[in-house]
């Protein structure tokens, strides 16, 4: 949650890359103002539910937030990843260049912005990224306490499963 | 007041480039190829956002993965 609350705190433009597979974490690039992506990369989440754990620490925030709550709950619960078309499709993803291209036309939108004068390029992102920061503020604490939970009934549920079966029978 | 850009080459798991216009780019990597999540790159992260957003120096933030990847 800090890390996510220190990306937004960033104020200048910011302009996310994907060349490839942003499988994990993709709540940093959606923090982003503006996401490139190349027409190959895919978007998952493999680290939350598919897991066993509870998608809390943000990456529903931003999803939710970039692409509508409906879509962003089908793409938490999918086990597959979403191609960076249909990212486009849901306006989470800007632009689609070909592979290899991503960080150039970054470079490309990021001397474009530099045109703009420095307050008004530091505003316009502090004034974009405002209502996200309020989200994360505001559900996120609530979002990790689910998740920790769910994490720590995973390990126990796994810790029972690997005891010997020698002491299940003592037990028992 | 003049922040130090010290950090820009502190961190294992993100590589800090800025050009002469300011550009960062910050590119998340495990030992140059595709970056792995860990515990110490979290860590590592939390501080590097934090250096980055307080450096004026830092004109437009890219962020990006090395090899195309990031997961586990």
């Amino acid at each position: 949650m800090q890390a996510l609350e220190n990306i937004a705190n960033i104020r200048v433009p910011v302009i996310a890359a994907i060349e490839g597979r942003a499988h994990v974490h993709s709540d940093y690039a959606l923090l982003a103002s503006v996401i490139v992506a190349a027409e190959g990369a895919t978007f998952q989440d493999v680290a939350h539910f598919s897991a066993g754990v509870a998608p809390g620490d943000g990456i529903f925030t931003t999803w939710s937030y970039r692409a509508g709550a409906g879509r962003a709950e089908a793409f938490l619960l999918n086990p597959q990843p979403l191609r960076a078309r249909t990212a486009y499709e849901w306006g989470v993803v800007a632009e689609i260049v070909p592979n290899g291209q991503a960080v150039s036309r970054a470079r490309e939108l990021a001397e474009l912005y530099l045109k703009a004068p420095e307050v008004t390029r530091r505003n316009t992102r502090v004034h974009f990224i405002q209502p996200l920061k309020e989200r994360i503020v505001r559900e996120v604490g609530y979002g990790l306490a689910l998740e920790g939970a769910s994490a720590a009934d995973l390990v126990k549920s796994m810790r029972a499963k690997s005891e010997p079966v020698a002491r299940k029978g003592k037990s028992a | 007041m003049q922040f130090q850009d010290d950090y820009l080459a502190a961190y294992r798991s993100l590589k800090l480039t800025r050009d002469a216009n300011g550009v960062l780019v910050a590119e998340f990597h495990s030992n140059g190829g595709p970056f792995i999540m860990t515990a110490q790159a979290h860590t590592e992260f939390i501080n590097a956002f934090y250096r980055i957003a307080q450096d004026r120096a830092n004109k437009i933030v890219i962020l990006t993965g090395a090899g195309g990847g990031v997961h586990y």
